[in-house]
């Protein structure tokens, strides 16, 4: 090793691509066939439609970003769709969060079954969306509802409510629905988190003597960070561009207090045959997904390597 | 006053109460959709006893299984939900293959394309692919939903079976190259027996996913004799008059399965989690 300095790292193209390539890339090829053909090329076929005042089925002009411009300037449902749909998605997920984290308190304490009771709390995330849907629509029902008749048993209502069918009720009824839904999902995955905290961490907060709050936050809080903002990542994206627990349970309504981006779109789309139109504003989405999945990403690679 | 007598409580009793209030709210709406499933039309709209199980009938679940398309809706489903989950979960091994034990150029960026895969929502895709499939000429045929279903479905598979391949000792693999095994030897001898747990959550998971999926079947299988379950379940609803006992006697119908597949890789829920399978 009289000179390793002259020693060139080797840099052949080989190398560098590695030798492991034609394998790798083969074995890639199907899913490369499933991105471009299901994904890349659908998404770029339709931007070339929602330049067009297009009907279904029929070809429309092209009117560049026309489509765009009636639904941020014009288009005073649209305003409310995004107001509903941000309202949706941050009640929604707050309170998957704030229901999540208390189910895996609750269950990171010494109890009996504990296992079973992961188990059952989890039944409303693994039931399927339009069964919940239509459960709590039927359970919702203003005349023969059983939630008005529980309510009104206790005289805390005194009167029943069409929950579904009033304008001031709807949103909050579907998205009481929606954290019902969600939140065993958070439990579980937090309590996951707070089994892998180790139990050393907690006697020493004790030996100081430290209270259950300060435990919490100190102890508790920081040993399920990257978990908390993972999962509250993908539940915002997931939240906020739902389609099936609005459309069966409202179907928007009631004048369109409950539509969401979704809903929208395939209202204008199929019911109103409006296709360029409907997929501008699905493309609308585009934006917010990209900034979300951006913030996402990096807590996603953490937690992989933790 | 409340918050007082609940402070007062000892420890245990509240945690247990604090428990029982939860097993109580999910547990409410499975039990109101039974009970609603076994009663008559005349009872579902009855004030008296809601909430009390009396005059149960069976007949519901006859009229359902009998005399509606549910049976049909049911084989739709199961045949998608199969041949769906099928294909993803080969193409789903071989990428996660690759990418989890063969070094190339861009093998890391591939992987993490894969997430961004499945992060891309339906509310954004179910336009563009319904264009597609309409001029491919698939529209109404149970092929656009076991095509566009790949769509969560592959990235799903890969991401979950990619994590599942890196907790594979590599030191097996090695002992098996040095034998003279091929790549794809090791993949097909070692990886795959290995990994049989983990194939058949990611197939179950996916099962289950098509089983629930409703905004492509809404869109892409109108004909009633197309309809998976819930765009099925659906047209039950926006009839005259809402048959409230047999749309719920339905949904249970609908749901078991579901319950059954879940109670069977329960275990593998919480890594399954991990690996992306999120719908909340």
């Amino acid at each position: 090793m009289a000179a390793p300095s002259t020693r060139v790292p080797q840099t052949s193209l080989a190398k560098r691509i590695g030798r492991d390539a034609p394998l790798g890339y083969a074995l890639l090829i199907p899913l490369m066939l499933v991105a471009f053909g299901l994904l890349m090329y659908p998404i770029a076929n339709a931007f070339g439609i929602s330049l067009q005042d297009r009907m279904l089925g029929v070809q429309g002009p092209f009117i560049g970003l026309g489509n765009y411009i009636e639904l941020l300037t014009d288009d005073r449902r649209f305003r409310t769709v995004v107001t509903n749909s941000l309202v949706f998605t941050l009640a929604s997920v707050t309170g998957k969060i704030v229901f999540g984290m208390v189910m895996a308190l609750i269950l990171n304490q010494r109890i009996r079954f504990r296992g079973m009771f992961r188990g059952w709390l989890l039944f409303p995330w693994v039931a399927p969306t339009f069964v919940t849907a239509l459960t709590w629509r039927w359970m919702y029902d203003g005349t023969a509802g059983v939630i008005n008749y529980v309510l009104l048993n206790l005289k805390l209502i005194d009167v029943p409510i069409a929950w579904l069918a009033e304008s001031a009720t709807a949103l909050g009824a579907v998205v009481a629905t929606n954290i019902w839904r969600g939140f065993p999902f958070f439990g579980v995955a937090l309590l996951a988190a707070m089994q892998a905290i180790p139990a050393d961490l907690y006697e020493a907060a004790d030996v100081d003597g430290a209270t259950a709050l300060q435990k919490f936050l100190n102890v508790t809080l920081p040993g399920i960070r990257t978990t908390l903002a993972v999962t509250a990542m993908l539940s915002t994206i997931w939240t906020f561009n739902d389609f099936q627990i609005v459309f069966l349970m409202t179907g928007g309504g009631p004048a369109y207090a409950t539509h969401l981006f979704a809903t929208y779109a395939y209202k204008v789309g199929f019911e109103g045959s409006r296709i360029g139109y409907a997929t501008a504003i699905s493309f609308l989405l585009a934006p917010v997904l990209i900034v979300m999945i951006m913030a996402l990403s990096p807590l996603i690679m953490r937690s992989e390597n933790e | 006053m409340m918050m007082k007598r609940l402070r007062a409580l000892p420890n245990r009793i509240r945690l247990y109460g604090l428990l029982a209030v939860y097993v109580l709210v999910v547990s409410f709406p499975f039990y109101y959709m039974v009970l609603t499933s076994l009663r008559t039309q005349k009872d579902v709209y009855n004030k008296e006893g809601m909430l009390t199980p009396v005059n149960l009938i069976l007949d519901n679940y006859g009229i359902v299984l009998g005399s509606t398309n549910m049976t049909t809706w049911v084989t739709n489903s199961v045949f998608v939900g199969v041949a769906s989950s099928a294909i993803a979960l080969v193409i789903g091994t071989l990428a996660a293959y690759s990418l989890a034990r063969l070094r190339f150029f861009g093998s890391n960026a591939l992987a993490r394309s894969v997430l961004f895969m499945y992060l891309v929502p339906s509310s954004l895709l179910f336009i563009p692919l319904y264009l597609i499939i309409a001029n491919l000429g698939l529209l109404n045929s149970l092929w656009a939903l076991i095509l566009t279903y790949q769509t969560f479905n592959v990235p799903f598979c890969t991401w979950m079976l990619l994590g599942y391949f890196r907790t594979i000792p590599m030191e097996l693999e090695d002992a098996a190259r040095i034998d003279g095994c091929s790549r794809l030897g090791v993949l097909g001898r070692i990886i795959l027996p290995l990994s049989a747990p983990g194939l058949v959550t990611a197939f179950i998971f996916s099962f289950t996913n098509s089983w629930n999926e409703f905004l492509y079947a809404a869109v892409m299988a109108t004909r009633s004799e197309l309809k998976t379950i819930p765009v099925g379940l659906y047209s039950f609803q926006i009839a005259d008059i809402l048959l409230w006992g047999q749309l719920m006697a339905a949904a249970i119908l609908a749901t078991a399965p579901v319950l059954v597949l879940y109670m069977l890789v329960q275990r593998f829920v919480v890594q399954g989690l991990t690996a992306g399978s999120v719908k909340g």
